[in-house]
């Protein structure tokens, strides 16, 4: 069984150490308070690994997995400003700050090499830019939203700044960037920012072992089917209890407004993370 | 009174087997396990949506056998005749389903490959054989005796042996059919303890196995499920055993049997709560019974454990 010996380069760890330390960005244990250090693998299914697996994958299956913890994309679309902007939303957007250096999933690269491809989803909405457009206006939009609600540039932010900018977005009332929202409607941009971010983060094998899916079932299958039960070669869930870190909004409790009561869905996606 | 005479039916049933003269008994035995087999072999290829022609060969045979088998209690030439046609085609029918259930697995995405999961999820590989058990049951019926035979009778039989020889036998090699004449000779009386105690290990092996991998597959949720597996080995020993030993197929061949019989009754039971207990419960019994545990499979744990206890009450060959 081949073992991945190294971590492709993320762009985390070209971008210096700004965040490294901050123990505010962590998690804390909901018993102490303390924050939980970083680990090689977050999550419930310690000792879980889907990579320790690979025999049972067909050829195709195990070169595309593969490729994606040992040949990350280089950054080729986005600007080196734009890049760290990118970074920095999505160090908000989907925090990495449990895991450890070696083990970050470079979401920025597979976005950006997504964009420098044109790889789209095969659709696109008639009221919105292509994809990479929309991106870039996104970030400018952002920035602007930064420079209007704090004075600096959003890279500059504490976290909770960062993230009540962000906030303004996923609400639908970005209090600047007037002109891009002509351009692409609030609530658009948001559902595709929050795709790629999550669709990067979640096709890593990192994350799958993070959140105990089994990994590709092919041409091994699953046979414990029913009641939850792990399959033999998966651990059982260890859940420990934890609390998202003081400087993140993620925890707040924000009820979802206007008439119509809980059935009122807001712009973006509440309630699905 | 009544107990007199319940001892005295005791011991007359003892010595009819001693003496290899239950033809009748093993007839519905036969008729029994067949109907069971069938039943556990109609939901199983249903739920392969009886994907190739071949998997209707064993409901039909099931059948077959279940209705030869209650014939041959009241009659002698269904025992002597029909019987062992009908049980040969479906020991012949369980081995080539064996032959395609390994097939199957091979045809599974990874193949053998990939043996635990592939065995576990594709066609349960020894339940063909298992099935051709009660096949096996059916050619040990026609050997013997009926239980109201007479003796003069049975003596008048000794000595024309030839009449009564199945037609197929005088197809087969001389030196064959005397070896089988001898063997049958010695079912007729009751001496084959020997053969029945192999038949007993090679039985508990098929169910005991198909147990090990059902039960992986529920991940030994309950720990009770250990049982089957733990009692196949030592009705295993006691059957092999019981060829060398008088002792064990006297001491241990009966004890494990019993106990293999006792839980697969037990077993039975758990499984029907365990499809009562599914979402729907009894409100949705077809669908409970092709996904829930196999109801079934621990009657024919059952059934080897009844073997075996056959096994120890009858005589060795000389």
């Amino acid at each position: 069984m081949k073992l991945v010996k190294k971590n492709g380069r993320g762009l985390q760890d070209q971008m210096g150490t700004e965040q490294q330390g901050d123990d505010k960005r962590l998690p804390v244990d909901a018993q102490t308070g303390q924050p939980l250090a970083p680990r090689a693998q977050p999550g419930y299914y310690q000792g879980f690994q889907t990579l320790s697996q690979q025999a049972f994958w067909d050829e195709a299956t195990r070169r595309v997995v593969l490729a994606r913890v040992e040949h990350v994309p280089p950054v080729r679309f986005f600007s080196a400003e734009e890049a760290r902007l990118m970074q920095a939303v999505c160090d908000r957007l989907l925090p990495q700050d449990d895991r450890d250096a070696a083990h970050k999933i470079p979401v920025v690269n597979y976005i950006d090499d997504r964009l420098y491809n044109r790889r789209i989803d095969g659709y696109r909405f008639e009221d919105m830019p292509e994809d990479h457009e929309a991106h870039r206006f996104g970030l400018q939009a952002i920035e602007a939203i930064a420079h209007h609600l704090f004075h600096r540039p959003f890279v500059q932010l504490e976290p909770r700044e960062q993230d009540q900018a962000l906030q303004t977005i996923h609400d639908g009332n970005p209090p600047a960037g007037a002109e891009i929202w002509q351009k692409m409607p609030v609530a658009r941009f948001w559902m595709l920012l929050m795709q790629d971010v999550l669709e990067a983060y979640y096709a890593h094998p990192y994350a799958w072992d993070e959140v105990g899916f089994g990994g590709p079932a092919y041409p091994r299958g699953y046979m414990r089917l029913e009641g939850g039960k792990p399959e033999p070669w998966e651990v059982e869930e260890q859940r420990y209890e934890w609390k998202a870190p003081p400087t993140s909004l993620s925890d707040e409790y924000r009820p979802l407004g206007g008439p119509g009561g809980h059935k009122q869905q807001p712009p973006g996606q509440e309630g699905t993370h | 009174m009544a107990l007199k005479t319940l001892a005295h039916d005791e011991k007359v049933a003892l010595q009819h087997i001693r003496e290899g003269r239950f033809q009748r008994s093993l007839a519905l035995i036969t008729a029994f396990s067949s109907l069971l087999s069938g039943l556990e072999v109609t939901y199983e290829h249903y739920v392969g949506s009886y994907s190739q022609q071949i998997m209707y060969t064993p409901v039909f045979l099931s059948l077959v056998l279940c209705i030869a088998g209650m014939w041959a209690v009241f009659n002698r030439w269904a025992a002597r005749v029909l019987l062992p046609i009908v049980s040969l085609i479906t020991i012949l029918d369980g081995v080539v389903g064996f032959i395609m259930h390994i097939r199957g697995i091979q045809r599974k995405p990874g193949g053998w490959r990939i043996p635990v999961f592939n065995i576990v999820m594709g066609p349960p590989v020894l339940a063909p054989l298992l099935f051709a058990t009660s096949g096996f049951f059916g050619v040990i019926t026609t050997f013997l005796r009926r239980e109201d035979d007479l003796p003069q009778a049975a003596r008048a039989q000794v000595r024309s042996t030839s009449a009564r020889r199945p037609l197929w036998m005088d197809v087969l090699p001389r030196a064959i059919t005397r070896d089988i004449s001898a063997v049958e000779q010695d079912i007729r009386e009751g001496r084959f303890q020997r053969v029945m105690g192999v038949a007993t290990a090679i039985s508990a092996f098929f169910s005991g196995f198909e147990s090990l991998y059902s039960h992986y597959k529920n991940n030994f949720t309950y720990r009770i499920e250990w049982v089957p597996i733990l009692l196949t080995p030592a009705v295993m020993i006691a059957g092999i055993g019981s060829v060398w030993s008088r002792a064990l197929a006297r001491t241990l061949l009966p004890l494990t049997s019993a106990l293999a019989l006792f839980s697969g009754a037990i077993g039975f039971f758990y499984h029907v709560r365990g499809v009562l207990r599914r979402p729907g419960g009894a409100k949705l019994p077809l669908y409970n019974i092709l996904y829930g545990p196999p109801i079934f499979a621990p009657l024919l744990f059952a059934a080897t454990g009844f073997l075996g206890l056959l096994a120890s009450l009858l005589r060795r060959a000389k």
